[in-house]
């Protein structure tokens, strides 16, 4: 099974923006909605200053907070690494917009669904390229298999000495003007994600059972000592 | 003859009562569906997204339909129940230890208590800090968009442990109304307004002698006038 990712050149991007308009285009989205969109960042204080480009989108993380906490299932890791969200499924709770590290994911308030970056797994499925890759001019991105050491992605990141978005599937090659701090940071599980799903879940439903245990105890012994007659 | 009864709530204390206890099922077992996978996934997406309707819809008078209730029906009574709910003596907190045997329908003899007992008062005040908890957490996520991301992504996690605490508390409150052999003639206090004599005079021995001495000071009036 293929570990599919992208590469994104900083050093060729110019910011156009097509990657933006073609992923709308194939996905069919609503003007708000935007699956990969592009930073412009100024470093200096004039006269010297100094411009880079930064674009963003889902990063396809190993370990996705947005899957961990959806109610219905709705968002899913594939096992070929692409995480997914079925909006016949999805109930629009926006849980995993808040869950989201990397600000990822859009509301679609007419469908009342969450979407995101599927880094287009239907056309990748018949071998096409994602509609980001496909338009852009500069050449850019490189999407492929981080498996296949001889695919043009794991080339690209050997020879380009791409910098991994750690927990991710996600690599760049930072702008020459730019570190890489202006590049999304490694992956790390929102505290507040984690105190939800490790301690408040399962801590809660302890308690709540918990108590029916109690409920149960007290109605048995009750009704051994009393017949349960009132007292 | 007929045993006697004594009132323990009016009307409008009822209907308070009732305001909250309803929404609150309501929105603990729609609620719920997004915390248990399984009941979940037995709802199905289109169940989900109906109870996330009724969630939202009861939200309203979950917030303010008690709060106006007791305020505008019965505020002297409302303020009684808060300023007893506030005021801890000795026996309460040993009624409060000696509780868990009473629960479970062991032997035990339980310090005198007034109108409120102490199980009562700590349900009541954590009724109230749980409801506030509730709805400001929960508005909050409902008007997400005007909150910051940091404030909304605290929010869920509080109001879920709200929710399940209080789901905890709750399973234990409808035991004791209508469960438990001691202290179930209560529910009656609920529905009609009215408990027996005997169990004013058993469970809350202090407010049962204010309520007869009130009674007499009244008749000794009508004597005199
Ligand atoms: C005592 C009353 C309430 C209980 C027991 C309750 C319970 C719950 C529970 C268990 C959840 C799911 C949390 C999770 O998935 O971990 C939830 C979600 C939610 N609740 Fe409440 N809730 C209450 C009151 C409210 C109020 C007053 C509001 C609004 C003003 C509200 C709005 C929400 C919202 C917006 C969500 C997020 C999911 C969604 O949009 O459907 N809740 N509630």
């Amino acid at each position: 099974m293929a570990k599919y990712g992208m590469l994104i050149d900083l050093t060729r991007c110019i910011g156009c923006h097509g990657c933006t308009v073609a992923c709308q285009a194939r996905w069919d989205l609503l003007p708000q909605v935007q699956f990969t969109k592009v930073h412009r960042y100024e470093v200096g204080t004039f006269p010297r200053v100094k411009g880079g480009v930064v674009t963003t989108q889902c990063m396809h993380c190993d370990e996705p907070p947005c899957a961990r906490v959806c109610p219905t299932g709705a968002t899913q890791k594939r096992a070929d690494d692409i995480v997914v969200v079925d909006e016949q499924k999805c109930i629009g709770c926006r849980y995993c917009q808040q869950a989201c590290p990397y600000d990822a994911r859009s509301f679609n308030p007419q469908g009342n669904i969450v979407q995101k970056c599927y880094f287009c797994y239907d056309f990748v499925e018949k071998g096409q390229q994602p509609a980001c890759v496909e338009t852009c001019m500069a050449a850019a991105r490189i999407f492929g298999d981080l498996d296949d050491k001889g695919s043009e992605l794991s080339r690209a990141i050997a020879s380009r000495k791409a910098v991994q978005i750690k927990g991710t599937s996600i690599y760049y090659v930072p702008p020459r003007n730019l570190d890489a701090s202006f590049l999304p940071a490694d992956f790390r599980e929102p505290g507040a994600v984690r105190i939800w799903q490790d301690i408040v879940h399962p801590g809660g439903k302890t308690v709540m059972g918990l108590a029916a245990g109690a409920v149960i105890a007290g109605l048995v012994i009750n009704n051994i000592k009393g017949g349960g007659k009132n007292a | 003859m007929p045993e006697e009864r004594v009132e323990r709530f009016n009307l409008f204390e009822r209907l308070g009562h009732w305001s909250h206890g309803i929404t609150f099922v309501f929105l603990l077992l729609t609620g719920l569906a997004l915390v248990f996978r399984g009941y979940a996934g037995l709802l199905g997406p289109g169940g989900l997204r109906l109870f996330r309707s009724i969630h939202h819809a009861m939200a309203y008078p979950f917030t303010f339909l008690t709060v106006i209730i007791l305020i505008l029906g019965t505020p002297r009574t409302a303020w009684q129940w808060l300023r007893e709910c506030l005021t801890w003596g000795r026996d309460d907190f040993r009624f409060i230890a000696a509780f868990p045997r009473e629960f479970f329908g062991l032997k035990v003899q339980l310090p005198e208590q007034g109108k409120f007992n102490a199980g009562e008062k700590l349900n009541s005040l954590l009724t109230i800090a749980g409801s506030i908890l509730m709805a400001a957490t929960g508005w909050i996520l409902l008007l997400r968009d005007s909150f910051s991301p940091a404030v909304v992504a605290w929010a869920l996690p509080l109001h879920s442990a709200g929710a399940l605490l209080m789901g905890g508390v709750l399973l234990g409150h409808v035991y004791l109304a209508l469960g438990h052999p001691g202290s179930r003639e209560s529910i009656n206090g609920m529905l009609s307004g009215k408990v027996s004599a005997r169990f004013a005079r058993e469970h809350h021995g202090r407010w049962y002698r204010q309520l007869k001495a009130g009674e007499k000071v009244v008749k000794e009036q009508q004597k005199i006038a």
